[in-house]
């Protein structure tokens, strides 16, 4: 019986140890190919980089593909984890003083604080925004980006309009960042995922079908919108504070509303309302967009017309409503559940 | 023995329109009541009221002894009232077992960070839901279509489904706005059976709005009849049928059912 | 009291602009429904249509202004073919992100252009200079004059058309309802063309209005001058054509007053308000509020 358990204990995890082993693996791979010199410090940092842009527009599939909400204001979810977690490493520790073994731990509480910040946010703004609706909310998502843009440059202790240099590079690509990136990225991917498919994410959904019929079925879509919003922003926030660890300098100019449709663009592109779609537009733009960097001033040129025909002959994204299954729980009962999953339009 | 359900003289006035006025009824725990009244008649309005959708101006809303009155629209579900749409309100995108599976929403309970982990005990409680919702699905014969989405499903089985779902709330009180709404006449006598058959299998009360004497006449304990927003008749349906108020409103003076 | 009513003509100024160029986003938005972010890009090629046209001798600020009304409209007509209308009947967000996708293009199209690149440049000054004491210390001078009276024109010929022309009255009829539009025998695709066209042009105007007041002009200044008139128009209750004027003119007068108080503090100021209005009056100061029905 107790084996049967153990048993029964290793086939639940065993997908997850794959995953893990997956990461490890892969990052190991980058490393060894960085070691030799194959691949440069710059390209493992756009790697870093599309994995930040994923975990953003993971939250904002959050927001407006699962629950259905219009933001476009994620861009001040970032600068708010950006800046709160900076505040912590340069404003409340010296961290570069702090004994080696501690700076972890200092950093992975200042990301803490960064995706805490984040989304004390995101129910200040969700809360109140949530009375508007559609094309009325992304203005008002947008507005508060902006209007968290403009408080930052009030704000003189962290350098007010002049931005804030020094913030130690402690995820920076020298430091063996991309470990932490890549962790922070599975984490969210997993917790996400198991958003979804929980009760909550089923009641987010319902808020995206059919508003009025998720509340006589007993759910209280204010309460999921808002908590879309604080899982979305604590996303953002996330990976904003690393975003600040990686380069060691922000600016309010980096959070401007400019950035938030970049990660909607990254999010329709890819396929709003899959993980799958979220990930493979943010990753794929990112580094498309650093290839075509030989192009100078024709880069985004193209993109913008690429993103009109995309829209013309792609409308549903690069995944179009596919799901990776990895992406999907397993439940017993479910032997052939659908591709499309509980997201699927 | 206090009612199930005790409505007290609601009324609702949209800008200058009294939509209802003082409408009442009662109904006991297992009756089966319909609301019949000529299209325009406030209806559906009732139902929306009922179901908190729309917060009336005036009157209570009894329901096991408690005013609902005021609470929002899933306030009145989690007490045990559900509804299905005139003009279904399917999560269209949905397949049918997560159109039930939301709806047994206020039945899945565990914390938010368990969620995340999506712990032992969460797995195993989204397994046992799986397997609640499959039944639900398998005893109103909609097994088969577990996996459909709901917008590829023929109209009856969607009217079906919505059913389904509106009973897989754990409800006490059942409220189903035309139910045989687009239904051939062998349809609705089937209908009725399972109009029924719900009652006695769930152990609910029934409230329906139907334009289908024949269905109302066969399954309703009691009828009500509104017109242009008032109470025109209540009573049992043979009482109702031959009251000649009735039979002017509806199809005017010297007509006959 | 001087300092006020100086900071008020400010205000004025920059609101009149504001309305213009709101006037665009409400117009298109009313009829099919879309935020249209390409029309801050817009403005920016009205101005640099006006900064060329000056330099060709004899052209003064009416002919200049003319040029820079034509070449955007004609511009977002062609947009409208070619990006928005095969996109007819899809999600709106698909539109939209379209919509991105055309602003991407116009903001850095003409940075590859050999005459006009990244550099700011300095706005001719097509009308002279001169300043008129108004009340004590406070003045008005002459591009205040010239933008609030050019506007008014303007938007008084707009208003004039959309009420009392044939193509005005099928504007209203489509943005009501399509459909029935159509059914009544208005062509549809056309009367949007003419939406296009005539909000373009407003946006155009705005962006010379825009530039005799600043006159250093860059290809990204529609950026920015296009999102705060969106917001004007969103204040004012979005599809609404007196609301994109009132929400215009309010949007100017509270950056300038906030602009006063902190500098740092009139760009954020006018979303602060946007918010305010939209929390007690979530269809904006003069929109009509939608009913859902069950």
């Amino acid at each position: 019986m107790k084996e049967r358990n153990a048993n029964a204990g290793i086939r639940r995890y065993a997908p997850m140890i794959g995953v893990a082993a997956a990461v490890v693996v892969f990052y190991l791979a980058i490393e060894y190919l960085r070691q030799a010199r194959v691949l440069t410090p710059y390209y493992v940092q756009i790697l870093m980089f599309g994995l930040l842009n994923c975990m953003v527009t993971l939250g904002l599939n959050l927001i407006n593909g699962i629950t259905g909400q219009f933001s476009i204001g994620q861009a001040g979810f970032v600068a708010v984890g950006a800046y709160s977690s900076a505040a912590v490493t340069t404003l409340l520790f010296e961290f570069n003083k702090l004994p080696a073994t501690l700076q972890p731990l200092v950093f992975l509480f200042a990301v803490c604080v960064g995706g805490f910040a984040a989304g004390v946010f995101g129910y200040l703004i969700g809360r109140p925004s949530l009375r508007v609706k559609g094309d009325y909310l992304a203005i008002v998502t947008l507005g508060f980006g902006e209007i968290i843009r403009s408080l930052i440059r009030y704000i003189e202790a962290v350098g007010g309009p002049r931005g804030l240099p020094g913030i130690p590079q402690y995820a920076g690509v020298r430091g063996g960042g991309l470990a932490w990136v890549l962790f922070f990225f599975t984490l969210t991917v997993w917790f996400l995922r198991n958003y979804i498919y929980s009760f909550r994410g089923r009641a987010c959904v319902s808020c995206r079908e059919d508003e009025l019929a998720a509340e006589t079925m007993g759910v209280n879509t204010t309460t999921y919108k808002v908590q879309a919003f604080i899982v979305g922003a604590v996303t953002a926030g996330a990976a904003g504070a690393l975003q600040a660890h990686i380069i060691g300098f922000i600016h309010p100019d980096q959070f401007s509303y400019v950035r938030s449709t970049d990660f909607l663009v990254y999010l329709y592109a890819g396929g709003v309302g899959t993980m799958s779609g979220a990930i493979i537009g943010a990753m794929s733009l990112t580094i498309v967009l650093e290839i075509l960097r030989f192009l100078a001033d024709w880069r985004l040129i193209i993109y913008g017309v690429v993103l009109v025909l995309m829209m013309l002959y792609q409308p549903n994204g690069i995944c179009s409503g596919k799901e990776f299954p990895f992406l999907i729980p397993k439940l017993k009962a479910a032997a052939k559940s659908s591709k499309a999953g509980v997201t699927g339009r | 023995m206090t009612a199930l359900l005790e409505v007290r003289s609601l009324g609702i006035r949209f800008g200058g329109l009294q939509a209802v006025d003082s409408f009442h009824c009662r109904l006991n725990q297992g009756e089966i009541g319909g609301i019949i009244g000529p299209n325009g008649a406030g209806k559906t309005t009732i139902f929306n009221m009922l179901t908190g959708i729309y917060p009336p101006t005036a009157g209570e809303i009894f329901f096991r002894g408690e005013n609902l009155v005021g609470r929002p629209i899933h306030g009145f579900t989690e007490h045990g009232i559900a509804r299905t749409f005139q003009n279904i309100r399917l999560f269209k995108e949905l397949s049918a077992l997560d159109n039930i599976k939301i709806a047994r929403h206020m039945k899945v309970k565990y914390g938010f960070f368990p969620g995340l982990f999506r712990t032992e005990a969460v797995s195993r409680r989204e397994n046992e839901l799986e397997e609640e919702c499959l039944s639900i699905l398998e005893r109103l014969s909609l097994a088969q279509y577990a996996r459909h989405k709901a917008s590829g499903l023929p109209y009856g089985v969607q009217r079906r489904l919505e059913i389904a779902r509106a009973l897989a709330t754990s409800p006490e009180l059942l409220l189903l706005d035309e139910p045989a709404a687009g239904m051939n006449p062998q349809e609705v006598d089937q209908l009725s059976k399972t109009i029924l058959w719900i009652r006695d299998e769930f152990k609910v009360t029934i409230l329906l709005i139907e334009h289908h004497m024949q269905l109302v006449m066969g399954v309703c304990d009691h009828v009500t009849v509104v017109s242009f927003g008032k109470l025109l008749a209540e009573g049992k349906p043979d009482e109702v049928k031959v009251n000649p108020v009735v039979v002017e409103a509806y199809l005017g003076k010297g007509g006959k059912f | 009291m001087e300092h006020f009513l100086q900071l008020l003509i400010f205000g004025v100024q920059l609101g009149v602009i504001y309305a213009l160029i709101a006037m665009g986003y409400t117009m298109v938005y009313g009829i099919i429904r879309l935020i249209n972010f390409a029309h801050g890009d817009l403005v920016m090629i009205g101005a640099f249509t006006a900064y060329f046209a000056a330099r060709v001798p004899g052209v003064g600020f009416v002919p200049a202004l003319l040029a820079a009304m034509l070449l955007p409209a004609v511009l977002s007509v062609l947009i409208e073919r070619l990006a928005y209308r095969p996109l007819r009947g899809r999600p709106r967000l698909s539109v939209l992100i379209t919509a991105i996708g055309v602003s991407i293009f116009l903001e850095n199209l003409p940075r590859v252009i050999p005459f006009i690149g990244p550099n700011y440049r300095s706005f001719p000054k097509l009308i002279e200079f001169r300043e008129f004491p108004l009340y004590g210390s406070a003045i008005v001078n002459s591009i205040q004059i010239t933008n609030v009276i050019a506007s008014a024109l303007l938007l008084s010929v707009m208003v004039g058309i959309v009420r009392f022309t044939k193509s005005g009255r099928a504007m209203r009829a489509v943005s009501f309802n399509k459909d029935a539009a159509a059914l009544m025998g208005i062509d549809v695709d056309r009367t949007i063309s003419i939406t296009f066209f005539i909000g373009a042009a407003l946006a155009g105007a705005g962006g010379v209005l825009y530039s005799l007041t600043y006159p250093m002009i860059d290809i990204l200044m529609g950026v920015w001058l296009g999102t705060k008139a969106f917001v004007a128009a969103v204040l004012g209750g979005i599809g609404s054509l007196p609301g994109a004027v009132l929400g215009g003119l309010l949007m100017g007068i509270v950056e300038v007053f906030a602009t006063a108080l902190y500098s740092e503090l009139g760009y954020g100021a006018g979303f602060i308000v946007l918010i305010l209005v939209l929390l007690f009056r979530p269809e904006g100061l003069m929109g009509k509020p939608t009913i859902e029905k069950v």
